[in-house]
């Protein structure tokens, strides 16, 4: 039997019923509530750590944590999510809505209180008397910094990864973990860097450890200089010394 | 004499805006039809208002002029058919619009474009022989070719020549490329050939052809009302609401069916030529004589 | 023999909905061969798997394409979840393959659309995709994304669907599948339709056995064969019948997708009834090591993903084989001796995924 025209029914009823299309975009979408549309950040409570930096799959965050900026390319964010759920602070947030089209790149700048303390505490200090092992704190830590190792009853940590957000000292159940206060750690840092020539043998080791290359060092003239308007006063290059003779004021 | 030119006249005036009128209102209804909002029903006149402002890009030297002259011929069309003048020679100066349409695109090198042109003639070839066994009817209803006669008939042609009414009416859907038969070119281009015989227009060159197709369906629609139009006053209302119905069908046939390919198009216009055309010819030699 | 030409088809052609580029050679409307050519989505996401940690890789591999999105995403999760050797969920799981059997409706729906559109009936394949809006949107609210879900964890699923959401999403799926019984009709039944269909593009049993034909293109030509019956996630627990059609043709081909659509509305309602509580989570810790390979069934046909790790968090290599890259010698098979009008409708009937292809 020949069939034909068996779409008419579906085109008359549509023709009849309101169109299923809204008039973009003068009629706003209601969005869900799990609409991944763009990341939220409450900059106050960020440590400028870095992890959601790293962990974007696309670059769009930029991190820095000297001038306490956190920016984001609008455009350049796919959306995954993955900053807010590796967030030690949980300071991310996605918002269900869209950041708005444009014509060029946008990129938010959202700058941190700068007078007031770091909120990032100090190192994590672990003392081995109480400890299980049960590694509750390599479970919490955002950053994978911590490995525990229960059969041969080994604490470690990866200074460079951790963030010292404290998630490893607020989980710990036998209280053996403890975090240097953000004070503490911020007299450590800054001031300036000095060195004892007398004692340096040039190794070099500091100039490599500077995370901002302010150090360099010239092992055949016996020099050794430091652009002090780059250095952040980290205290990286203190603590890679071998010889000891570098100095924080 | 003098009404007739008025009527041409009017018709060369007045049917772009009818036949862009129609148009938009075709692309809202079948908007509608597929559950979307759709376009205003002025958006073909903003279309051809743009295309009329950007620059051509000619492929070569004939294109421009057989364009026009597609243009020119529909015009003439129109205006001989409002003007009253031989149904016959109306059908075949249509005949030469379309030879110059399709050698707009067989100048082109492109192959979409030759396609397409080869498509039209095909498509030529399926509904020419419904439009002379048309205007033989209406000589044979009416023992006459002149429009201008033929609309002053006590009796309306259709009554006479049913079968060749809804003959037209499926050859129309050829001649206004709507789906299943738009094959040569398509209202949208979502088709192996592109837009088949439009690829390589553009600019103004296209907004003529556009222009061209809205004379073309007015006249093709005033063909439909020649078969209801007799000499009493009420005939010409009724006349319009036939040829919107028809107009209806026209646009839901094109949202309810696939594109056929050329032989089925082929087989089944010639068939439909057969069945409805040629019978209601033999009974109008036979048996209403 | 008629004057032969050469029509460069693509990769910017209005009827492809990605770039895929084909010179056919043509004898007046028939197609005497198909050169194919590939190579103009590749974005190189699988040597990413060298610059980014194993974790946050997840979020690139997903972006292989965006209509088979969830099943990259969690065919690499089991992958490397075999590799770490853990056992996920079985919450997760059955969410996993809620999810998967979602993506078959919207990619199946979006194929339907497609298929209309090369037989040139808009109209049809506008009400395939208003359907395949609900899906996305369903999508939406259960994972925050419309295309890209980014849910899948190793280890697990990041996001839970309630009770109540799962009941709204069934009711849903029952009214729609209301609405695609009778769109079958049209696919099946209408006159115009199955000229354009049946007979087109033939490709026997033997001949999808040697090119090696994946998914429905496959068993459209009779060989039941689907990798879900491995039971990867909670298949095991389903019941399920694998589609089969002896036409070998395009109409077998879209009839086998239809069916297809009418089981993942039965698999998810199964599966919505079986669902445990229950975690949908397990936490994995360390680097892997070691190397997985996993079949999946995605809706164009199995997909395998090959994964080996080196014990840091940088794997040495992730490999996705795609079903469209082993369709495509099928496809030149059926595209030699078509009309030049089929060739877009054959494209589509392998259900192309290019961007899959070129990654």
């Amino acid at each position: 039997m020949l069939k034909i025209m068996s779409f008419a029914s579906h085109a008359l009823s549509n023709l009849f019923h309101k169109p299923v299309t809204r008039n973009y975009p003068f009629v706003e979408r209601k969005y869900p509530e799990r609409t991944r549309g763009h990341i939220d950040i409450n900059v106050d409570d960020c440590l400028f750590c870095g992890i959601c930096a790293k962990k974007c799959p696309s670059d769009a965050i930029t991190v820095d944590r000297a001038s306490k900026t956190w920016s984001i390319d609008r455009m350049g964010c796919v959306q995954c999510e993955n900053c807010v759920n590796s967030c030690p602070k949980s300071c991310l947030t996605m918002a269900n809505t869209y950041s708005a089209p444009d014509t060029k790149a946008i990129v938010d700048t959202f700058q941190g209180k700068v007078e007031e303390t770091s909120n990032a505490g100090g190192k994590i200090v672990f003392s081995a008397e109480g400890c299980v092992y049960c590694g509750l704190c390599a479970k919490k830590c955002p950053a994978n910094a911590i490995t525990v190792d229960r059969a041969s009853k080994t604490w470690t940590i990866n200074e460079e990864e951790c963030a010292k957000c404290g998630a490893c000292v607020a989980a710990c159940p036998k209280k053996c973990l403890s975090q240097e206060s953000g004070e503490a750690a911020k007299a450590t840092a800054g001031g300036e860097v000095k060195n004892d020539l007398d004692v340096c043998v040039f190794c070099g080791l500091c100039a490599r450890k500077c995370p901002q290359e302010a150090i360099t060092v010239d092992r055949a003239s016996k020099t050794w200089t430091i652009n002090k308007d780059e250095c952040v006063s980290c205290g990286a290059c203190v603590d890679g010394c071998p010889k000891k003779c570098l100095t924080m004021e | 004499m003098i009404t007739q030119i008025i009527c041409a006249l009017l018709y060369v005036i007045i049917a772009p805006f009818l036949g862009g009128l129609l148009a938009g209102i075709d692309r809202k209804i079948t908007a509608r039809m597929q559950g979307r909002i759709g376009p205003s029903i002025f958006q073909p006149f903003y279309d051809v208002a743009k295309l009329l402002n950007k620059q051509i890009m000619k492929i070569n030297n004939m294109q421009y002029p057989f364009a026009l002259c597609f243009l020119i011929f529909v015009v003439i069309t129109g205006a001989l058919f409002f003007g009253g003048a031989d149904i016959l020679l109306v059908f075949f100066t249509l005949t030469t619009a379309a030879l110059f349409f399709i050698l707009e695109a067989a100048t082109t090198n492109s192959p979409f474009s030759v396609m397409g042109s080869e498509r039209e003639i095909i498509q030529m070839l399926a509904y020419e022989p419904m439009m002379l066994l048309v205007a033989v009817g209406f000589y044979m209803a009416n023992g006459t070719f002149s429009v201008a006669e033929i609309i002053n008939a006590e009796y309306s042609s259709i009554l006479r020549m049913p079968g060749l009414f809804i003959g037209f009416l499926y050859i129309l859907t050829i001649k206004l490329r709507k789906s299943p038969f738009d094959l040569s070119t398509s209202h949208h281009a979502h088709q192996e050939v592109v837009k088949g015989i439009t690829t390589e227009l553009s600019g103004r060159m296209f907004a003529f052809v556009e222009i061209a197709h809205w004379y073309e369906n007015v006249f093709l629609l005033g063909v439909i009302g020649l078969f209801i139009i007799n000499a009493s006053w009420w005939s010409i209302p009724l006349a319009l609401v036939v040829i919107a119905l028809c107009y209806f069908m026209e646009i839901l046939i094109d949202n309810c069916s696939a594109r056929v390919k050329w032989n089925l198009m082929f087989r089944s216009a010639w068939l439909v030529t057969l069945i409805f055309g040629v019978a209601n010819i033999i009974i109008l030699q036979y048996v209403l004589k | 023999m008629g004057k032969r030409t050469i029509v460069p088809f693509g990769p910017q052609h209005p009827v492809l909905p990605e770039p895929i580029h084909l010179d056919l050679v043509l004898e007046d409307e028939k197609v005497i061969e198909a050169i194919p050519s590939i190579g103009f989505v590749h974005r190189g996401l699988e040597s990413l798997i060298s610059k980014r940690d194993f974790n946050d890789y997840l979020y690139v591999i997903e972006r292989t394409c965006g209509i088979c999105s969830f099943m990259h995403g969690m065919g690499y999760c089991e992958a490397v979840e075999r590799i770490f050797d853990v056992e996920i969920p079985d919450r997760a799981k059955y969410l996993r393959t809620i999810w998967c059997e979602m993506s078959r409706l919207h990619s199946h729906l979006l194929w339907l659309g497609l298929l209309a559109d090369a037989f040139g009936f808009e109209a049809l394949f506008y009400q395939c995709w208003r359907m395949r809006e609900k899906i996305l949107d369903m999508f939406e609210a259960s994972t925050g994304g419309r295309v890209i879900f980014s849910v899948n964890k190793v280890g697990g699923v990041l996001k839970d669907m309630d009770s109540a959401m799962l009941k709204g999403f069934v009711a849903e799926f029952d009214s729609m599948e209301a609405d695609v019984r009778k769109l079958t009709k049209v696919f099946l039944k209408d006159y115009t339709v199955k000229s354009r269909l049946k007979d087109v593009g033939i490709l026997t049993k033997e001949e999808a056995i040697q090119l090696g034909a994946v998914g429905p293109m496959m068993r459209a030509s009779g060989i039941e064969l689907d990798t879900r019956r491995l039971g990867y996630c909670a298949y095991g627990d389903l019941d399920f019948d694998i589609i089969t059609s002896n036409d070998c043709d395009s109409f077998g081909r879209c009839k086998v997708r239809i069916e297809e659509i009418f089981q993942s509305f039965s698999l998810i309602r199964q599966a919505v009834d079986k669902i445990p509580e229950g975690n949908i989570v397990v936490p994995v810790k360390g680097n892997p090591d070691g190397e997985a390979f996993v079949r999946v069934e995605q809706p164009r046909g199995e997909a395998i993903y090959y994964v080996k790790a080196n014990g840091t968090k940088f794997l040495d290599r992730a490999r996705v084989r795609t079903p469209t890259f082993t369709n495509l010698s099928p496809l030149i098979k059926i595209l030699q001796g078509c009309d030049y009008a089929d060739v877009p409708l054959l494209i589509l009937t392998i259900d192309p995924c290019i961007s899959c292809t070129e990654r």
